[in-house]
C-alpha cells in the first residue's frame, strides 16, 4: 500500500472509531441515563461514561479528517482520544471489564487508525541517505535528505 | 576479526573480544539468573503441574524464540538485535514499535529488580525508606558506571554475580534431594483446581521466567563476530536454563517439607510458614544455606538489573543513530566505546522509579513484553519467504512452513497471556502500546529516519546491494 491509501485508511478508521464511540454513548444514554461506571473527576469535573464516550467520538472524527491533512496531527489527536478513554477505564477498577467491552470497538479503530497514520507517514517521509538509492518507477523522484549522516 | 566483522563495526562502538563462556552467562542472566519467583507458581498450580510445565513450557514458548533469535542474530548481526531484524523483514515502522514497547518495557522491568533486592535488604535490616532510595541510587549508580565502562567489565561483574547466585543454588538442589521431605511432583495439581486454572495462574510468571532469550541480540554491535558467538551462546543457554528451573524447584519442594508446597511464595520474609527459597535453603541447611540463599536472592536481582541495563539501553542508542530517537541519546563514548548517553539515561529513570512505588507501570510491563514479540516472529518468517538466500550462519532446521507453525504457538500463548493476565493489565498494557503509535510520529516526522542503504552497521539493503555505510567503511579500511 503507498502513502494515499494508507492516509485515506487512516481517516476512515478515526472516523468510524468517532461515529462508533459516539453512536455507543448515545445508546447507553438511552439505556442508562445515570451513567455506566460512575462518574470520572479530571481537575474537579465530573465526567459521565457516556458524555466521554461522545467527546472522544468528536475528538476522534476531528482527528480522523485532521489525517487528510497532516498524518501527524490527525494521527496523536485520534491515539489521545484512545489513551484518554484508557484512563477511564484503567481508574474504574470495579466495572473494568463493563468498560472495556463498552470501548473496545473504538479503541481497536482508533488505534489502529493512528498505526495507518504512522505508515502513511512511513511511506511519505523521505528518509536522510535515500538520495543515494536507485529510483524505481513510482518512487519519489527528487527526494531531499535535510541533513547529513552522524560522523 | 573477519571481513564481514570489519565491515559491520559501527563507529563509536568498541567490539569486546567475549568468550563463549561469558556470552553463556550473559544470556542466563537475561533469562534466569536463578529460580526466584518459580515459588508462586508451586503454589498457584500445584507441584506436578509445575514441574510438567517447566519442562514443557519451553519448546512451545522459549525455544521458539531462542531458535528466531539465533537465526536472525547470525543473519543480521546488527546493533540494535531484534530492532533491526524487524526491521530487515516488516520495514521501519513495525521495527520502530517493536524497539519502543521492548525498551518500555526493560525501563520498567530493570527498576523492578533494583526494587526487588533493595527488599531483600529492607527485609534483615530494617532501615527507612529514605535510606533505601540512597541505597538505590548507589546501586543503580554502580551497575550504570560498570555498563559505561565497557561489555566487557560488564561481563566479568555478570560472571561474579552469577557465581553468587548459582553456588547456593547447587548447594540447595544436593541439600534438597538429600534431606528433603516433600514430594516434588505430587500432587499434581491443588486440591480442587483445574488444570485450565493452574495454567492460568502459572502461565504468566513461566512466560516470565522464560523470556530474554533475544535481549543479547541488541549487543550484536559490540562483540567481535556476533553472528557465530550469540546464536550458540543461546543454544547453549536453552538447556542449561530448563535444567535450573527444574531441579532447584523440585529441591526447593522438597526441602519444604511435606505437604507444605502450599506455603510456597516468593516472599516469605513476613514469617510464618511461608517458604521461598531462602527459607528452603534454611530448613535443610542451617543457618549458613539461608545467608547464602539470601546472598544469591539479591545477587541475583541485581544481575538481572546489570543485564538488562546493558541489553536495554542498546535499541534506544540504535534507534537515535537511524534517526527515529533524539538524537543526544545516540553518543557513543569516544575511550570506551559504549552509548554511553543512553545507559545513564535509563539509570536515571531507574533512579526516579526506585523512589516510589510503581504498581501501575509494572502492569504494562508483559504486555509490553508479549507485543514486541510478535513482530520479532512475524519477520523471521516473512525474511524467510522474502529472501530464503540471505546467508544464515545458523539456520533453524525447518522448512518455513514448519517454522510458520512453530511459531504460532509462541504468538498463541501470547495473545492468549494479553487477556488472561487480568482487566488491570489489559488496558494499562494498551495505553503503553498506544504510545508507541504516537512517538513513532512524533520522531519521524522530527528526525525523518534513515534510508535502507544508509544504516549504520548494516552491510546489504535488503534488494541485495552494498549499502553507503558498507562502502564507507570499506573505503575507510
Amino acid at each position: 500500500m503507498n502513502a494515499r491509501s494508507w492516509r485515506n485508511l487512516g481517516a476512515v478508521l478515526g472516523v468510524a472509531a468517532g461515529v462508533v464511540a459516539i453512536g455507543l454513548g448515545l445508546y447507553i444514554h438511552s439505556r442508562h441515563p445515570w451513567a455506566a461506571g460512575g462518574v470520572w473527576r479530571i481537575a474537579g469535573v465530573a465526567v459521565s461514561v457516556q458524555r466521554l464516550l461522545a467527546a472522544m467520538g468528536l475528538l476522534m472524527i476531528v482527528g480522523g479528517l485532521v489525517v487528510l491533512r497532516s498524518r501527524t496531527a490527525g494521527g496523536i489527536l485520534v491515539a489521545a482520544a484512545v489513551v484518554i478513554a484508557l484512563c477511564l477505564i484503567y481508574t474504574h477498577a470495579n466495572v473494568r471489564m463493563t468498560l472495556v467491552r463498552v470501548w473496545a470497538a473504538p479503541v481497536v479503530l482508533g488505534l489502529l487508525s493512528s498505526m495507518c497514520a504512522g505508515l502513511a507517514l512511513e511511506a511519505e517521509i523521505v528518509p536522510v541517505g535515500a538520495e543515494a538509492l536507485p529510483k524505481s518507477p513510482g518512487s519519489p523522484t527528487s527526494p531531499v535528505a535535510d541533513e547529513a549522516p552522524p560522523a | 576479526m573477519s571481513d564481514v566483522g570489519k565491515l559491520l563495526t559501527d563507529p563509536g562502538l568498541r567490539r569486546v573480544r567475549m568468550r563463549i563462556f561469558t556470552a553463556v552467562v550473559v544470556v542466563f542472566t537475561l533469562v534466569c539468573s536463578g529460580s526466584f519467583g518459580m515459588e508462586d507458581v508451586v503454589s498457584s498450580s500445584g507441584p506436578g503441574f509445575t514441574i510438567l510445565m517447566i519442562v514443557l513450557l519451553p519448546f512451545v514458548w522459549s525455544v521458539p524464540m531462542a531458535l528466531v533469535a539465533s537465526e536472525l542474530g547470525s543473519a543480521i548481526p546488527e546493533g540494535g538485535g531484534l530492532f533491526r531484524w524487524v526491521r530487515r523483514g516488516l520495514g521501519e515502522y513495525w521495527s520502530f514499535q517493536t524497539g519502543w514497547w521492548w525498551t518500555l518495557s526493560l525501563y520498567v522491568d530493570s527498576a523492578v529488580y533494583i526494587t526487588l533486592a533493595l527488599g531483600y535488604i529492607q527485609s534483615k535490616w530494617h532501615f527507612s525508606d529514605d535510606w533505601r532510595w540512597v541505597f538505590g541510587i548507589g546501586l543503580v549508580a554502580f551497575f550504570t558506571f560498570i555498563n559505561i565502562r565497557g561489555l566487557d567489565i560488564t561481563g566479568k561483574a555478570l560472571i561474579v554475580i552469577q557465581a553468587i547466585v548459582m553456588v547456593p543454588f547447587v548447594a540447595l538442589v544436593i541439600v534438597g534431594f538429600a534431606k528433603g521431605t516433600g514430594n516434588p511432583i505430587s500432587p499434581f495439581l491443588p486440591p480442587g483446581t483445574s488444570i485450565f486454572a493452574a495454567t492460568n495462574l502459572g502461565l504468566a510468571i513461566m512466560m516470565w521466567m522464560y523470556s530474554g532469550y533475544e535481549s543479547m541480540s541488541t549487543l550484536a554491535a559490540e562483540v567481535e563476530n556476533p553472528q557465530r558467538l550469540i546464536p550458540r551462546a543461546i543454544m547453549i543457554a536453552v538447556p542449561i536454563v530448563i535444567v535450573t528451573y527444574a531441579l532447584t524447584t523440585m529441591a526447593a519442594i522438597m526441602a519444604a517439607g511435606k505437604g507444605n508446597w502450599v506455603n510456597m511464595v516468593s516472599d516469605a520474609s513476613a514469617g510464618g510458614a511461608a517458604v521461598d527459597f531462602v527459607r528452603a535453603g534454611q530448613i535443610v541447611g542451617g543457618a549458613f544455606l539461608l545467608w547464602a540463599m539470601f546472598a544469591s536472592a539479591i545477587a541475583s536481582n541485581l544481575g538481572l538489573y546489570a543485564g538488562y541495563l546493558a541489553s536495554g539501553s542498546r535499541p534506544s542508542y540504535q534507534l537515535s543513530r537511524d534517526r527515529l530517537y533524539p538524537r543526544f541519546m545516540g553518543k557513543a563514548h569516544k575511550r570506551w566505546g559504549t552509548p554511553w548517553v543512553a545507559i545513564l539515561i535509563m539509570g536515571l529513570v531507574d533512579a526516579i522509579l526506585v523512589k516510589g512505588s510503581f504498581t501501575t507501570l509494572i502492569v504494562i510491563d508483559v504486555f509490553l513484553l508479549m507485543f514486541s514479540y510478535i513482530p520479532i516472529f512475524i519477520a523471521a518468517i516473512v525474511l524467510r519467504v522474502r529472501e530464503p538466500h540471505m546467508p544464515r550462519p545458523f539456520r533453524v532446521p525447518m522448512p518455513t512452513w514448519l517454522l510458520a507453525i512453530y511459531v504460532c504457538f509462541p504468538i498463541a500463548i501470547a495473545v492468549y497471556a494479553l487477556f488472561s493476565n487480568g482487566s488491570d493489565y489489559l488496558v494499562g498494557g494498551l495505553v503503553g502500546v498506544v504510545s508507541g503509535p504516537i512517538a513513532y510520529l512524533i520522531f519521524k516526522r522530527i528526525y525523518k529516519g534513515t534510508a535502507d542503504n544508509a544504516l549504520e552497521g548494516s552491510i546489504v539493503t535488503p534488494e541485495g546491494e552494498p549499502t553507503t555505510f558498507a562502502a564507507e567503511v570499506e573505503a575507510q579500511a
